[in-house]
């Protein structure tokens, strides 16, 4: 009786998708799960090399050494220090201003949108280095007020580190608070007013209550950032050592043979910073309130003086995140002497730049290849994350957000262990490299993907498949147009955060492989501070250009930017 | 009108407010507005969007600075007077409840502002709670109710400050059909409970005809015309306000004669003899005029010595059919209940007769 019904054709063969999800695991097993995997182990290693615990050394020998021997638990305590004070900063610095920029009609937002973006641009450590060069033992301020009989403060040691890190860090609240601010509802102060508050009482009772999961957000990438940043107290940090440093001399005096303190030193910072980012969700999920504005905050008109104040205040700060910049720029047309730069325009620098060329086209050919395999298989994994709803892709979804955790210094080390040696021999390559970028910026466009499309809702798919058309087909022509001008947006911020890349760098380069922010610590270090403003400013021009296309072609703003 | 007129609690003198747009560009939100409310009176102001009705209300609560003119309450100069201290509370369209919040906190929120004691808080609190049927949500967050109880949470918060006098900005534009009708019976009963004095801002008629003692009809920034919900519905000033309040048919004419208290219209296909004072007065022969009726003032029936028209379609909608018409050379729609005595019912193609019912029809002069 069911003669008359026909099998269709059976569609559920081993497809495409199937296909880039058994990929995608593949990668994340390789270049993720199996590097950590090894670093765990090796910090495991006795100081004879082997995991057999003997009556000399236990398993947890490396551990117990951190705990016990001042040398290095005083670079965790200096750690906490330096990276809390500057979240504590960053947040007094970064909600006032964002706060002030947000709501008052301040003139010239234009460059307080620059300093924001330079800020970003440059690598960790260029606001060290240039304060060296400011303040400095011969610097030009301290030369200038020493001359007026003025002694400043040193910059080396923990203040200036801490000076450093939260110059360099708040943006990261400034974005997240002026986004947060977009999101609260002009008829909530407007209701709080109505209600007899006074403007402070508001911004007390309403809009910080409000903005409070951006600033804990902003916070934990501040603290997060700075804890696992070793260019800046490498540089002006004298006898203030931290534990990124520590992770960076254990790693290259270990170089090559047991790699036990290594690495139970970038577990540690592991464990850090993983512990932050999940007290931060806990606290985030407790005081989110998910709203959204219909009507968001407007400008609120304030007196002349106060207008005047606020200006002032903005002013100061985005100064002094500019100065940095302007300083390594404006160094690198000087004429210079070793460590002294004289007074006096010159282009020698940029002429005898000897190492610049091959810095250049390493970083050029790193930060497109990365890019283009992170735009590509980040949009392929985003696409399954989101429409092919199994466990595979809800183990990618999660997969996905690990490298968020893990530091740069941390994922160089972990590769490094994993596939610098033997079988692999990967140390000091290209492709090394290139796994590492390309491993730490997928999150980001598998996150903007997968996100846009859950935001776009599978309607317009689904009405393609309805008209007829295979889902491989649909992904091309419905789904890919759709998503395409976030996917190219998306890539050119992937090419500037790239190109600024450093922590993850200096332990896996080698002399051929050397980039440009390499190049400018090297150089740094050697005291050539001629020769590192000429790359940093080559670096940050670099740098410059996808921003600009960015902001310019696809007109976005310093948000998009976190 | 004066400020110390003690029967005006709330008065706007000659209220303008415009805006300076880029290029010296502006734009006239509010243009000469004078307005007053009576103590315990509920006023509407009712306009389609962009009249300026909302603007007239973030005046009074102080949101916006008039550009000239002057806002009075309770017979002082409130006009330089900052928001926070105008004690005038607002229902907010989107309730505006703060989302980190409980209910309690939010109802709460104006009296911790004035520094009220605990047991004032809690003692206020629960009675507002009472009035509004809040009871046992108190701890909830705005985001775990639905719209009809958010709604009745910033009622709660407005009235929890024992307000005299008391602002709505289209309170109920977010909630379904159903419950509209239930809350604005409940902010009538409230309102007059306590005796407070309301200025209610809607695009809505029904709405503005059900809640209040008086309307105030604004179109492009201007008062077109006040008067209670009776006097709005049967006496409209122009034919935009004939056509708000449910939607006038309009028909061009011409005044034949004028004598003593009846006028003459020529229709071109008819001519109709109506009551001199439903017509704009000092109306002259030869004059030309547009004629308002209201769709449910036009009777259908057998073709009889009067007008006739053409059914064009017949709409079932509800407690009524619909007809649209054909009458000379334009369309006339018509509301036809189905339970009066004698109704019968049309197809389309069929001659009618026409009748309109003589009280609802309006004379305006061209271009008023």
């Amino acid at each position: 009786m069911t003669g008359n019904i026909q099998r269709t054709r059976r569609d559920h063969y081993l497809d495409f998708w199937d296909v880039i999800t058994y990929v995608s695991i593949a990668i994340f097993a390789i270049l993720l799960v199996y590097p950590l995997f090894r670093l765990v182990m090796a910090s495991f290693l006795t100081p004879a090399g082997t995991f057999a615990a003997t009556e000399e050394f236990s398993m947890i020998q490396t551990y117990v050494e951190f705990f016990t021997i001042r040398y290095y638990y005083q670079t965790m305590i200096n750690s906490f220090l330096a990276s809390i004070l500057a979240t504590i900063f960053a947040v007094l610095i970064g909600v006032p201003v964002a706060y002030l920029i947000y709501r008052i009609d301040i003139p010239g937002k234009l460059l307080v949108r620059v300093a924001i973006v330079l800020t970003f641009v440059s690598p960790p450590f260029i606001g060290a280095y240039a304060w060296v060069l400011l303040l400095g033992r011969a610097g030009v301020l301290t030369s200038f007020f020493a001359n007026l009989g003025i002694t400043l403060p040193s910059i080396y040691g923990w203040r200036g580190i801490v000076l450093v890190f939260t110059l360099q860090a708040f943006p990261f609240v400034f974005l997240l608070v002026s986004s947060g601010l977009r999101s609260v509802d002009q008829s909530l102060e407007d209701a709080a007013i109505n209600m007899g508050r006074s403007p402070f009482g508001v911004f007390r009772t309403v809009i910080l209550p409000l903005i409070i999961p951006s600033i804990s957000t902003g916070a934990l990438l501040v603290f997060v950032t700075t804890f696992s940043d070793f260019g800046t107290p490498m540089i002006i940090g004298e006898g203030f050592r931290v534990l990124a440093t520590l992770v960076y001399t254990e790693f290259v005096n270990e170089f090559g043979g047991n790699p036990r303190v290594a690495s139970t030193l970038a577990i540690l910072m592991l464990s850090v910073t993983v512990g932050a980012l999940l007290i931060q969700r806990y606290f985030a999920s407790r005081s989110s309130f998910g709203q959204e504005a219909v009507t968001p905050l407007g400008i609120r008109w304030v007196s002349t003086p106060q207008r005047i104040l606020a200006t002032v205040v903005v002013y100061g700060v985005v100064i002094a995140a500019l100065l940095p910049t302007i300083t390594i720029v404006v160094s690198s047309f000087l004429e210079s002497r070793g460590p002294l730069l004289i007074a006096r325009f010159s282009l020698e620098g940029y002429r005898s730049a000897a190492r610049l060329p091959l810095a250049f086209r390493n970083s050029v050919i790193f930060v497109f290849v990365s890019t283009v395999l992170c735009v590509v298989v980040g949009t392929l994994m985003g696409y399954i994350v989101a429409r092919r709803k199994n466990r595979l892709t809800a183990a990618i979804d999660t997969l996905s957000m690990t490298p968020y955790a893990v530091a740069g210094l941390v994922l160089g080390v972990a590769l490094s262990i994993s596939f610098g040696g033997a079988p692999f021999y990967l140390s000091g390559t290209g492709l090394i490299l290139i796994m590492s970028f390309f491993i730490r910026r997928l999150p980001y466009s598998v996150r903007s993907v997968s996100g846009l499309l859950y935001q776009m809702g599978p309607h317009t798919e689904e009405a393609s498949v309805n008209l007829g058309v295979p889902p491989g087909r649909t992904f091309l022509r419905v789904t890919l147009p759709q998503i395409t001008p976030a996917v190219l947006s998306g890539a050119l911020l992937t090419m500037a955060t790239i190109a600024r890349e450093f922590n993850s760098t200096v332990i896996l380069y080698s002399g051929r492989t050397r980039t440009l922010p390499v190049e400018v610590f090297v150089q740094v270090l050697q005291g050539n501070f001629g020769a590192a403003s000429v790359v940093g400013t080559v670096l940050i021009v670099l740098t410059l250009v996808p921003i600009v296309v960015l902001f310019k072609v696809f007109g976005k703003d310093e948000q998009a930017l976190l | 009108m004066s400020a110390s007129d003690t029967a005006s609690y709330l008065l706007l003198d000659h209220v303008r407010k415009v805006y300076v747009g880029k290029r010296r560009s502006s734009v006239v939100a509010v243009d000469d507005v004078s307005l007053e409310v009576r103590r315990g009176e509920f006023v509407t102001l009712l306009g389609p969007s962009g009249c300026g009705k909302t603007t007239t209300l973030r005046m009074i609560a102080g949101f916006v600075r008039p550009t000239s003119g002057r806002v009075y309450m309770k017979g002082s100069d409130v006009t330089d007077v900052a928001a926070h201290r105008r004690d005038c509370p607002l229902v907010f369209q989107d309730y505006a409840l703060f989302p980190h919040l409980t209910v309690f906190e939010n109802i709460a929120y104006g009296l911790r502002a004035r520094r009220a004691s605990r047991q004032q808080i809690h003692h206020d609190v629960a009675v507002a709670c009472q009035m509004v049927n809040l009871i046992g949500l108190e701890d909830r967050h705005p985001r775990q109710l639905p719209g009809g109880q958010q709604q009745r949470v910033a009622l709660a918060r407005a009235l929890d400050l024992k307000p005299e006098i008391i602002l709505f900005d289209e309170p109920l534009s977010n909630l379904d059909a159903k419950l509209r009708i239930q809350t604005r019976t409940e902010i009538r009963r409230v309102q007059k409970l306590l005796g407070i004095t309301a200025l209610y801002v809607t695009h809505d008629q029904t709405e503005a005809m059900s809640l209040s003692d008086r309307i105030i009809i604004m179109h492009r920034g201007r008062v077109i015309q006040t008067g209670t919900p009776e006097e709005i519905y049967h006496r409209p000033a122009t034919p935009f306000v004939s056509d708000f309040i449910g939607n006038a048919n309009f028909l061009d004419g011409e005044v034949e004669h004028v004598s003593g208290t009846m006028v003459q219209v020529n229709l071109g296909t008819a001519s109709i003899r109506l009551p001199a004072d439903q017509c704009e007065p000092g109306i002259e022969p030869g004059e030309d005029v547009v004629i308002a009726v209201k769709p449910e003032a036009v009777s259908v029936g057998p073709v009889g010595d009067g007008m006739t028209g053409q059914v064009d379609y017949a709409g079932f909608v509800g407690p009524a059919t619909e007809y649209r018409i054909l009458f000379g050379d334009t369309f006339l729609t018509a509301l036809q209940p189905h339970f009066h005595s004698g109704v019968a019912a049309f197809a389309v193609g069929d001659t009618v007769g026409l009748h309109f019912q003589d009280d609802a029809i309006r004379v305006y002069r061209l271009g008023a």
